[in-house]
Formats: C-alpha cells, structure tokens, sequence
C-alpha cells in the first residue's frame, strides 16, 4: 500500500531500526505505524483490534517505551527503534514472558496475546518486584476477551520471578 | 480396547501444543492473510434503521484513482440468491435491495488498490434515503400500528410457540403462595478481540474464501448453493481466529460478496472489519426478557411455573430460536411438573440477534435462579434449602423436563451439598452478615445451572498413522483458541501408546477434509473427540486383522495394549502398530461421530462482591465453581474455559450494553463504551473444582465452553442483591452499572442512612 497514489498527501521517507534492522522506506503521510509495520514490513505478529485505541492488540515498543502502534502515524516513529513480537526471542528460543504465558495458561486465541507481551515487556524492565495490583494496573489498557485475565496476571508474575 | 483413561496424557494439565507459534506472533490470523494482486473491499452501510433506499449513486466514487469498483444490489442480484428465512419474513439481501431494516445494514461495496483508498471511495458513495419510522423497542414493535419491518409478516411477532406440562392452572390455585417478577438480560456482543473477516481468490477454477467464521463448511454450502454461478470446486479455509464466541457461526452477507467480488474481478479481494463496523455487523446476543411466576406450598414446594418469554431479534430472524431455547431450559435445575410457557420473537429495527456463548441457556437459568431466590426471600426459606427441596434427584435421570429437555443424568443435590461444603458457604455467609455489621456492602451469591451440549448433527475424523509413527489427525471441529488440538493429541496419544510429540493437528479447511460441522455449544472435545477416538478405534481395528496375519493367530487371540498387540496365550508374540504401520504403508480412517442426544453439565459458581458506596461500583472479590463437565481432558484447559466464561459473565452483569438510540442509532460503537472488562475488573482468582459424572461418549466428556457465561450472571446477581440486602434492592436484569447502582444507593440514603 505504500506506493498508492493520492494517499493523502506527499509521500515521507523515514528511516527506522525494526527488531535490530534498519530499514528507510517512502510511505505516505496517513499511514498508521501499526500498518506499516504489518504492511510494509510484513510483521503480522503485531495485531488491530480496534479503531478507538482501546484493545492493545497493536501494542510495540518504540524508543524504549509500550506504544500503541494504531494511535501513531508512521512518520512519527522516523529515527526510532522498535521492538515487535518477533524480535523478542533470541535464537528461536523464547523470552521469559513467552515461556510463563505458555506455562501458565495465559492465551487462548492468541490475538491479544503479542500486545500483553510487549507491555509487559517494557513493565516487567521497569518494575522488577511488582505486587499483582500493579501488574493489573500495568495491562489494563491491553483487552483479553478469552482468558479472563487470572492466567495472564499470574504468567506476568511467574516471568517477573523468572526475570529477577 | 483398553481404557483411554490408563494413560500418561488424558487427565494432565498439559500445556498447548498450539502455543508456540501464537507466541511468537507467527500465527495467521484473517487479517494477517496477504496475496499478490489483492484488493480491499469497504463496505457502505445505512446510517439509517430503517429506510427506502431512493438511490445509489457511485459515480463519484469510481471515479477516484485506485478505486477498481463500487457495486450495489444491482451488480449482484442475479449472482447471489438471498437468505430466506424459515420464519415470515422478507429476504435478507447480501447488499440491501430497495430497503433497510438496521443502522449498518450493507448497502455498496467499494473495491480498491489499497483500504485507505477503499475507505476515501466509500465516502463518496451518495445514497438517497426515504427514512421510514423505525422501531427499537420490542415492547412498541408488538403494539398495533407499529412501523412493520417485513411486509410478508402479518405482525412483528414473527415467532410464536409455547410449551406446556401438567396442569398449570391447577398448581396455582392450590399454591399458597405466587412470586411475580419481570426479568430480563439486555442487548450484548460477543466482542471477539479480533473482528471479522474473508479474504477469497478464484483461479479460475477453484474459489478460495479465508473466514474468521465457526463454520467453514456451512460457508462453503452455502456458496456453492447461494451462487447462481458457482464455480466448479470452492475450498474454505478457516484461519487462526481470535476469538469468536458464537458470533462466528453464522454465514454473514459480507462472506458472500467479497468471494463473489474476487470472481467478478479475477483478482484476490480481502474485507477486515474495524471495530465500529464490527460493532453494527456481526450479530448481537441475548436480548431476552420474560414475565415468570412461580407458584409454591408455604414450606417451598413448587408447584408450578407460567412464563412469557420475548426475545427482540432484531431486524432479520435468523435466529428465531434463541428464546426458545431460553424457554424449555426455564425450569432448570428444579423438577416443576406443571408449566406453561409462551415464547415470541420479535423484529426490530436492530442489528440481527445471534448466538452468544450459551445462547439461550444463560438467558433461561438467569430467570429460573432469580425467581428462586426470590421465592426465597418470599417464603423467608435458605436459598440452598429451597433449591436442594426441589431439584430433579438422581433417581429420577434420564429426566425429562416440563418442557421437553431430556436431562441425561448426575446427582443435582448431591453436588449442591458438595459446593456449600467446598465453598463453605456458611462461613462466607457469616462474615458477610458481620461485615455488613460494619457497614460494608459485601455478599455471597450462588447459582445452580444446567446446560446443554452435544448438539449438532455429527462431526468428523480423520486420522492417519504414518510408517514413520507420525499420526496425523484431521478434524471437522473448527477451535477458535479453546485449545481442543492439544486435547485431541491427548486423546490419540494414549489410545496409540505414543508420544504427543508425534502428532499434528489440524483443522478449518474443507479442502483437508470434506465434511464437517464445527464448533458451537460445548461440542468440540464432546463430539469432535468422540469422532477422534472412533477414528482411532478404527485403526486399531484395522491393525488387528494385520497383526492376526503377521503373528498368525486369530484376531481374539490379541490383546490390545499401549500400542502393541500381544498374543493372549502366547505373551512373546508381540508387534507394535508402528511395525504394522510400516509394514503396511500406514494405515487411516475415516469416522463420522453422532452421539445421538445431547448431554447435560451443571454445577454451582459462587461469587462475593463488594459493593463500593460513594460510586457503585461491584468488585468480584472471590468466585468459586464446581463444575461436572465428565471427563476433563485437561484440567487447565478446562479451567481456562471455566474462569474466561465467568469473566464475560461479569462483563454482562457489570458493565457491557449494546445501546441504541430511540430512532435506532447504535450508540455503543467502542470497547470503551460497551464496556469489556479489563484486567481490573476481573476476580483475583477463580477457585475451580470439577467433577466428573461419565456420560455416553466415549470418553465420558460432558462439556465445558459455556458453563462460565451461563452460571456467572444469576451468581453475582445475587451477591450484589445481599451486599444490598439492607436496601432490599432486586437484581432484575443484567446489566446493572455503576451508575444505577449508585442512583438505588443515593435514593435509599435519601429515605434512612444507609
Ligand atoms: S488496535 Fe486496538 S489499541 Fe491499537
Ligand atoms: S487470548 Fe483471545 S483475546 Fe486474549
């Protein structure tokens, strides 16, 4: 879609470092961040949910920080890093978060489950010792129709032991 | 054959085998599917309930670089017949003919080079409408003189039917007392956290359609019979689908035009809702009210039950039959032998009602517990005592009820006893009278439920062990993130006496295998696994007549144990269903499984809230359940169905609403407004207990997908009602937000200080 004409303006070039790669490509002004990096770079672990910037499906970190990729333009990550679902496991081997979700029950359909990730990704970095309440507070703006969240809280606390 | 419960699998809490990729972010969810040349396709829908559509005009809109096409009901008419409903009523286009009936209906289809694009075009699309009165209300749709919503029905009641047992008039002239109430369980969504989609490709000869649906078979059908120019082969395939809930199931108009449009365009097209359109497009659920009473002896005996039952579907009465199902469940758990019950579907000018985790069966045990602890409170009896005095006794199953429902078996009061005990109801009852003392609202609330599943008419298997020792297994079930795979793999691993390693699962795709049925109402480890285990059988049937030739003796002469024939009388005659496997080039069946009858699970959730007086809002501070599903395959992921359902009970209850305006715009069009609950609404923890009463599948499986949504509602009804008991304020419907609460508390500080 990046190469569509009349996309609402004249086209941007922007230059980002993705999961450690460095990429610059010429998109046009409206383009979502959360489409860019499904569309343009094909990185379809980073999911939408909805349009009004409540689920958290699309949740990456960019410059160190838990965003919600569908409230940005693109344009708006230029010079930056992010971080996607894909690029937090080192070798094929998963990251601590990875592994307490899947020991403890924490994902059902899975398509929230990337958002609660990188959220907690970014928590769990900041808040070594957090209580359950915080871990709460931390993922309430990441939705979960499935799994009725006791197992997600319990998999942040699991990882947050493991993580030290 | 051996026992598939002597295993190492079966019963363990293992965890999926269909976790890694998801975990990763390499699943494949509908959106994530992208092929060459692909098109996006926007859907143009009426911002008006109900109207004569005048005119369309796309010339605008074509006209815009990028746009490939903009169709109406026009382009399409003579390639897709319409739905025709078994209920009067007019036919549902794909794209509305000359008439909408719900805000959202779809009108044009925009196709584009890109969905921004796609998006711009749609703007451009002007129709001219000539409003019509619409009507919201089900309760005005059945008044005379109200806007009609289908010519070819005499009334908007375009459902009636009632059921009947014994004598009712009888039972309430001896009754001594008669507890009255009206009840009801408003508009909701099912809220899936991914919203629908279809993406389809034609080759020319083959149509591809990708649907996050329930039901890729019933799609596939209803293709091939909807297109007045089908193609020759149609292969659906259902992808990663996250989260459904019964939403799913039906066939929606957009799962047929954008297959179509790929035809028409020889080009692949994908349509992904946004959430807003999510909101209008996929089916609502519940939305039932009713008028009970009950009538009883003075020691609490009941004697008998009269119900209206009204369910409000909406514009389209795709299904009519919701609030039947909500009716003939309506005794519960309670043997009454005298009852009557009228049902009525009503059309209005709303977004179509649909199946909604429990579908019916949530709706019909929320009104059967509120009356009976009303009743209760009437009589001044125990609510436990009262509901122990009339439930359906073990001797008595196969039960069938006042309604038609045959209950297939379990100890109703045996397991109520065994939850007071469990949850020690007493203890709980008492600090929360104490608390109370001290002035915090806190209750206890508890349910009893009995629900249904197993329904549908069969499912399908089809396994395969391979020379190598890999066994591969096909099923016409269609998960949509219960985790059944690793169930199933649970199931096969025992049965063959391999490892779970050694097997693959897969699902969702008409071109694996032709028939199938799919999952909806609790019947995927049910009947799913059933026809697992009979196309398992199958193949240790098959390696017998083998093994009897390879050992050279007769087929009763084995024994069939963990993968091995033994030769009965003569133990150093073995072989392996791996060396028969090899030897034979592999061996495989074909199943189909038909239970024949449904199987009924039940059991007690208990919840303790708090009520917080200076905004009114409920926190779940504990919940317990106890539940028989039968066999539990695997515990944790029994459990996650059980704590994910009790948690959109709570949803309903607390907070989530569909509403409308009174000319009929839907008002609730973002999870923020509708009001899915977050991580800190949910209950710490949920304490789980199961118990397993065997049923008549193989594997003794009762079933588990819906317990949670049926069992939490009446449960935290009732803790709020006693958190408030000193304000005797009723719970009659769900949901009953913070706002209301707080306006029940202003007004009774008002009359005395609470
Ligand atoms: S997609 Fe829902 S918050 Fe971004
Ligand atoms: S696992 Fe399905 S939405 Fe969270």
């Amino acid at each position: 879609m990046s190469q569509a004409p009349g996309n609402g303006g004249e086209a941007i070039t922007i230059t980002v470092k993705v999961n450690g790669k460095t990429y610059t490509h010429t998109i046009p002004p409206r383009m979502l961040l959360v489409h860019y990096i499904r569309e343009v770079l094909g990185l379809k672990g980073t999911h939408i949910g909805c349009d009004t910037s409540n689920c958290g499906a699309c949740t990456v970190i960019l410059n160190g920080k838990a965003v919600k990729s569908c409230t940005l333009f693109a344009f708006m990550a230029d010079g930056g890093e992010i971080l996607t679902i894909e690029g937090i496991s080192e070798d094929g081997k998963l990251h601590p978060i990875q592994e307490a979700f899947w020991e403890n029950h924490a994902l059902q359909c899975g398509f929230c489950t990337p958002g609660f990730i990188m959220n907690l990704y970014e928590f769990l970095s900041k808040n070594k010792k957090p209580s359950e309440e915080e871990v709460r507070r931390a993922i309430e703006g990441n939705l979960c129709r499935c799994t009725g969240y006791v197992n997600i809280v319990r998999a942040a606390m699991a990882a947050a032991e493991k993580m030290g | 054959m051996e026992s598939i419960f002597s295993g190492r699998y079966v019963g363990a809490p293992l965890r999926r085998i269909e976790d890694e990729r998801l975990l990763k972010g390499r699943a494949r969810f509908i959106d994530d599917i992208s092929l060459s040349g692909m098109l996006h396709a926007v859907f143009v829908r009426s911002p008006y309930p109900h109207a004569i559509i005048k005119s369309v005009d796309v010339s605008d809109a074509s006209r815009l670089r990028g746009v490939v096409a903009v169709l109406t009901y026009r382009d399409i008419a003579g390639s897709i017949k319409p739905w025709e409903f078994e209920v009067p009523s007019d036919p549902m286009y794909p794209l509305a003919r000359d008439k909408v009936r719900y805000y959202g209906e779809p009108v044009a289809v925009v196709v584009a080079e890109d969905p921004y694009l796609a998006a711009d075009a749609a703007e451009l699309v002007s129709i001219e409408y000539e409003p019509l009165e619409p009507v919201v209300d089900p309760l005005e749709a059945l008044e005379k003189g109200a806007p009609r919503i289908h010519e070819r029905a005499s009334s908007n009641a375009v459902y009636k039917k009632s059921y009947k047992c014994g004598s009712v008039e009888d039972a309430f002239s001896r009754a001594h007392v008669v507890v009255e109430d009206e009840l009801s369980m408003e508009r909701v969504y099912a809220a899936p956290m991914e919203p629908r989609g279809v993406v389809a490709h034609y080759d020319g000869e083959q149509l591809t359609v990708w649907s996050s649906t329930q039901t890729p078979f019933d799609l596939r059908d209803a293709i091939l019979e909807k297109f007045s120019d089908p193609p020759s082969s149609v292969r659906v395939i259902q992808p990663d689908v996250g989260g459904a809930f019964g939403a799913k199931i039906p066939t929606y108009p957009e799962d047929l035009v954008v297959p179509l449009l790929a035809m028409k365009l020889g080009r692949p097209v994908k349509w992904y809702s946004s959430r807003r359109e999510d909101f209008v497009a996929t089916v609502h659920g519940r939305d039932v009210r009713a008028r009970i009473s009950l009538a009883a002896t003075r020691d609490g005996k009941i004697l008998g039950i009269r119900a209206r039952i009204l369910g409000d579907l909406g514009a389209y009465p795709s299904d009519y039959w919701l609030p039947d199902v909500a009716a003939r469940i309506l005794t519960g758990a309670y043997n009454i032998r005298n009852g009557f019950v009228e049902v009525l579907g009503v059309c209005t000018n709303k977004t179509p009602l649909g199946p909604y985790r429990g579908a019916g069966r949530p709706e019909g045990i929320f009104f059967i517990e509120r009356m009976v602890d009303l009743l209760a409170d009437e009589l001044g009896m125990d609510p436990v005592e009262l509901r122990l005095a009339n439930m359906v006794r073990p001797e008595q199953m196969p039960y069938k009820n006042c309604f038609g429902f045959r209950y297939d078996s379990g100890d109703y009061p045996g397991t109520l006893r065994k939850a007071v005990d469990l949850f020690k109801v007493k203890d709980l009852s008492k600090w929360a009278r104490e608390e109370r003392g001290r002035g915090r609202l806190v209750g206890v609330g508890l349910a009893f439920y009995v629900e249904i599943t197993s329904g549908g008419p069969f499912e399908s298997a089809h396994v395969k062990l391979e020379p190598s020792g890999r066994v591969s297994i096909i099923v016409g079930s269609t998960p949509t993130g219960q985790g059944d795979a690793t169930g199933f793999a649970q199931l096969a691993a025992d049965i063959l006496g391999t490892s779970i390693d050694k097997i693959e699962v897969s699902w969702g795709d008409t071109g694996l295998i032709g028939e199938g049925v799919g999952t909806f109402g609790s019947r995927t480890m049910a009947v799913g696994g059933g026809a697992v285990i009979k196309a398992l059988e199958e193949i240790i049937k098959k390696a017998r007549k083998e093994a009897a030739k390879m050992l050279r003796v007769g087929e009763e002469e084995l024994e069939y144990r963990k993968g091995r024939f033994v030769a009965r009388r003569s133990p150093d005659r073995i072989i392996t269903l791996l060396d028969i496997a090899a030897a034979t080039g592999g061996l495989e069946a074909k199943v189909h499984y038909d239970p024949g009858r449904p199987v009924y699970p039940f059991g007690a959730h208990l919840a303790i809230v708090e009520v917080e007086k200076d905004t009114g809002r409920v926190r779940v501070l504990g919940y317990k359940s106890l539940d028989d599903v039968g066999k539990a395959i695997n515990p944790l992921l029994v459990e996650g169905q059980i704590v994910g359902g009790v948690v959109q009970g709570l949803g309903e209850v607390l907070y989530e609403q569909i509403v409308y305006s009174r000319d009929g715009a839907l008002l609730t069009q973002s999870l923020s407004d509708y009001g899915v609950p977050t991580a800190l609404d949910a209950p710490a923890r949920v304490e789980v207990h199961l118990q397993e009463t065997p049923t008549h599948h193989p594997h003794k499986v009762r079933g588990v997908g819906e317990i949670g949504a049926i069992a939490a509602p009446p449960a935290i009804a009732r803790a709020i009602e006693e958190a408030l008991k000193p304000l005797k304020i009723r719970v009659r419907k769900t949901p009953v937000k913070p706002e209301e609460i707080h306006r029940m508390l202003q007004q009774a500080g008002k009359e005395d200080d609470v």
